[in-house]
């Protein structure tokens, strides 16, 4: 049920909420929760939002509220120009669940043959998708095994297939990297990214900071329901009073003689050291080192190869 | 055992038609009045938003997903060994023999295929409810339900792949144990019974009695409160006749004899010869021309209770061969007479039956005396009865799966329980006694449910009046309201007792398409579309996120 103004969509806009709110009741009808308060946004096509808040901040409500899964208490939603109840809209839509929620007893060739069969595919076409998206995740050795017997990493691989197995324009990703490791978390924010590459939009949902930071061009931080940040990510992050400076390793009096220019021009230096790269890469790169050099032990200090 | 329906065909559709346009008429100004009151004009168009939704929802489904619901409904049951339920009738089968059938008995193949008919129903049909009622709440616990409505899936297909893949899995079972059943029955029945195994067609005629004056009459009552017979005096004009129509030659190809089937009863005023059989006389006639052929005696064959069988030998056990060219006694003269030609006319014939024995009684009902068409097989009856049983379990399957769309497990499984029960019992007791405390104009002792309760609480004993007060109008005020909505349960709670076609096989007769087959096929289908609309609601209604 939508209340409100009603709104018309721009050309470039995939997705657009408007004073969306969302109260949960109990059995009485008297107001619980109000989980998502008066959100306005819009994701346009072709970038990778990010919805970012703690728990219990509406992020998941407001994603399970474009997908027809909550009705809004009020407010209105636009997806991909039509109404958030009208399940023709999913024809373009993949959508990947917080949990992956699947069919335990079938295996993933199964899984995906059975949601292609939802979008009305044929066969030549389901196993066609079903083989480059089960090659695309990595579980080709394992397609025939139950979903039961797969372990967190490995369902949500095949959880990500399905939300793609209708090649479709808008992505969904609820958590898309919980429960994967390193490797598996790299590969599917590179994934995210070369589906913008590919001209697809993606919502995404999460409180692994790093992760959006990686792959959003534009966030939205909620607490408590509500909007408190909405912006692109190099324009939210950027400290716009520096100026960050990465040279190659200075001795101490070429430092100084930067520090002297730097007083010339009434500036100061704030801080200096090496840089220092992140976990994520470290451990990406002792993986490489290690199947490249097996039996040696990788010294992290060392010069990264180009 | 009914064989003939009271309700035409066309009748009973357009009287369910109307019901359920009447509720839909209730309903949209119900839902129209209640959005209007909510929410002004924006309500009541998002209202009939709904209803068109719902309309489109309802009715362009897609097959290939319906067909894909269906098989995982299919794959979750079978997970959720289903089958084995298929292993439990074979232990059943195994061991049954040792309990069932006695040496003595003059029809043993009665036990055996009602064992089979009963066993069938009574183990399939919990477990129609319990597949039906448990898969899609556990699909909603789960949340793997919530990934597939997140394509685009419609939730009218997911209330329809849920039904079509319970059905089919039952269907299987069904067709397993049907088959098994049907190998143990051949097996089992004795060779000296095997020819009880038969499909009898029977052509029932209308029925009236003629007193001595040749006026109609109602026949005697000697004292069986039970029997619905009634009695014609013996050795008087008094008769029994049976009016039969739709008689055709070429249902009787190759000159075939048209057989009269009886089941008479005597009643004995006196004891007389024990061992000599009451006797009747049987006349035919012709309705148009009054040509009269007597066929002979017969004896009632008061201690048979063996199904008639044509031994080609004589006119044997209850069974009267009619040539296609009879002989008989004009006065003095033997005549000949064609039976199609002379006797039939227009497909109708008359049949009087007179009771011989001065003093003696005769006990005939309509269903007593009936032109035996040509034998089916067992086979036809056999599967016939299957299919209704499987109509039933479909019905079973759409009330499970509608109650599940809007309850949990536990609750759609006691829901279901309780309609099929209630509709048995209301239909079998409950509302005729209610029916009689109203038709008898509040006169019945003790007054209705509401009133007992109150006699109950006062100490009231049930044969004295309620004094003249606003009490009394309460009390029965209530009592016609709760009879009301029985009487409404009625034809909204199914009977499943009415797709019981065990008792036609059992006795030897073929299943009646008209009165049997026919009305099951209508029960589910009548069920099935209100049960799908209001299954397609509860889902569409429901928020599956909600906390």
């Amino acid at each position: 049920m939508e209340l409100g103004v009603s709104i018309s969509m721009s050309a470039e806009s995939v997705v657009e909420i408007r004073n969306l709110t969302k109260i949960y009741r109990d059995f009485w009808g008297r107001a619980k929760v109000k989980a998502v308060n008066s959100l306005s946004l819009e994701v346009k096509k072709g970038e990778i939002f990010g919805l970012l808040g703690p728990n219990g901040s509406g992020k998941t409500t407001t994603l399970k509220m474009l997908l027809g899964l909550l009705f809004p208490t009020e407010g209105e939603i636009k997806i991909l120009g039509k109404q958030a109840h009208d399940v023709s809209k999913n024809e373009r839509i993949g959508y990947l669940p917080e949990e992956s929620y699947l069919y335990r007893f079938l295996n993933a060739d199964e899984t995906l043959d059975f949601y292609g069969r939802l979008f009305n595919m044929s066969a030549a076409v389901r196993k066609e998708r079903k083989d480059k998206l089960i090659e695309m995740v990595g579980l080709n050795y394992a397609r025939r095994r139950q979903l039961k017997e797969y372990s967190k990493g490995m369902t949500r691989r095949i959880g990500l297939a399905q939300a793609l197995i209708n090649d479709p324009e808008l992505v969904i990703l609820d958590e898309p990297t919980s429960g994967m490791d390193p490797l598996g978390t790299r590969e599917v924010k590179d994934l995210i990214l070369k589906l913008r590459d590919q001209g697809k939009t993606v919502v995404m949902c999460s409180h692994l900071l790093q992760d959006v930071q990686d792959v959003c061009d534009r966030i939205a931080i909620l607490y408590g329901g509500e909007l408190k940040v909405l912006g692109d990510v190099k324009d939210l992050l950027q400290s716009k009073g520096e100026t960050q400076l990465i040279t190659s390793k200075l001795d101490p009096a070429a430092q100084a003689e930067v520090e002297a220019v730097l007083k010339k021009h009434g500036a100061s230096l704030h801080s200096s050291s090496s840089p220092v790269v992140n976990l994520e890469d470290l451990f990406l790169r002792t993986i490489e080192e290690s199947k490249a050099r097996p039996g040696r032990r990788y010294a992290p200090g060392e010069t990264p190869k180009a | 055992m009914p064989f003939d329906t009271n309700h035409p065909l066309l009748n009973v559709i357009l009287q369910w038609a109307l019901i359920l346009c009447v509720i839909s008429v209730i309903g949209t100004f119900v839902g129209g009045v209640s959005s209007l009151m909510g929410g002004g004009k924006r309500g009541l168009s998002e209202f009939f938003g709904v209803i068109g939704r719902a309309l489109s929802d309802l009715i362009l489904v897609s097959p290939q997903r319906i067909f894909a619901l269906a098989t995982l409904t299919t794959r979750e049951s079978v997970r959720r060994k289903a089958l084995w339920i298929g292993a439990v009738f074979l232990v059943l089968f195994m061991f049954a023999g040792w309990f069932i059938g006695d040496s003595d008995d003059t029809t043993p193949a009665k036990a055996y295929i009602s064992f089979v008919i009963t066993t069938i129903r009574w183990m399939l049909l919990p477990l129609a409810v319990l597949l039906s009622c448990w898969g899609l709440p556990a699909d909603i616990k789960d949340r793997s339900l919530h990934t597939v409505v997140t394509k685009p899936v419609r939730r009218s297909e997911v209330v329809l792949g849920r039904i079509a893949g319970y059905s089919f899995v039952i269907t299987a079972i069904l067709l397993v144990v049907s088959v098994v059943g049907y190998g143990w029955i051949l097996r089992v029945v004795p060779e000296r019974s095997q020819r009880q195994l038969i499909s009898r067609v029977p052509r029932f005629g209308g029925m009236k009695m003629l007193d001595q004056n040749g006026d109609l009459f109602t026949g005697v009552n000697v004292g069986d409160m039970l029997d619905l017979r009634r009695f014609i005096a013996g050795g008087t004009k008094e008769l029994a006749m049976w009016q039969f129509q739709g008689l055709k030659e070429s249902d009787f190809p190759n000159d075939q004899d048209l057989r009269l089937e009886y089941a008479f009863e005597a009643f004995r005023s006196y004891k007389g010869d024990i061992a000599t059989q009451i006797e009747f006389s049987i006349d035919l006639v012709n309705p148009e021309t009054n040509q009269r052929v007597r066929l002979g005696v017969q004896p009632v064959n008061e201690f048979s209770s063996e199904i008639a069988h044509d031994l080609k030998e004589n006119q044997t056990e209850n069974l009267i061969l009619i040539p296609r060219t009879i002989s008989y006694l004009d006065g003095e003269t033997t005549k000949t007479a064609d039976l199609f030609k002379d006797l039939v006319a227009n497909g109708n014939l008359n049949v009087e039956i007179k009771c011989l024995d001065a003093g003696q009684y005769l006990g005939v009902s309509p269903g007593d005396l009936f032109v035996r068409m040509p034998d089916r097989s067992f086979a036809v009856g056999y599967w016939k009865t299957i299919f209704t049983t499987w109509l039933m379990l479909v019905l079973i399957i759409t009330i499970g799966t509608t109650a599940s769309c809007i309850l949990k497990g536990p609750v759609a499984t006691l829901t279901t329980f309780g309609l099929l029960i209630l509709g048995v019992f209301l239909k079998n007791g409950l509302i005729m006694r209610l029916g009689k405390y109203y038709s008898d104009g509040g006169e019945v002792v003790g007054g209705g449910s509401v009133e007992a309760f109150y006699r109950l609480v006062t100490g009231l004993n049930e044969s004295t009046p309620l004094d003249e007060s606003i009490t009394k109008t309460v009390i029965e005020t209530l009592d016609s309201g709760v009879y009301a909505m029985l009487y409404l349960a009625q034809y909204v709670i199914p009977d499943i007792s009415i797709f019981d076609a065990s008792t036609y096989l059992a006795n030897g007769f073929d299943v009646p398409l008209a009165s049997c087959v026919l009305p099951s096929l209508l029960i589910t289908l009548g069920f099935f579309i209100p049960a799908y609309i209001i299954g397609y609601f509860g889902l569409q209604i429901r928020e599956l996120e909600a906390k």
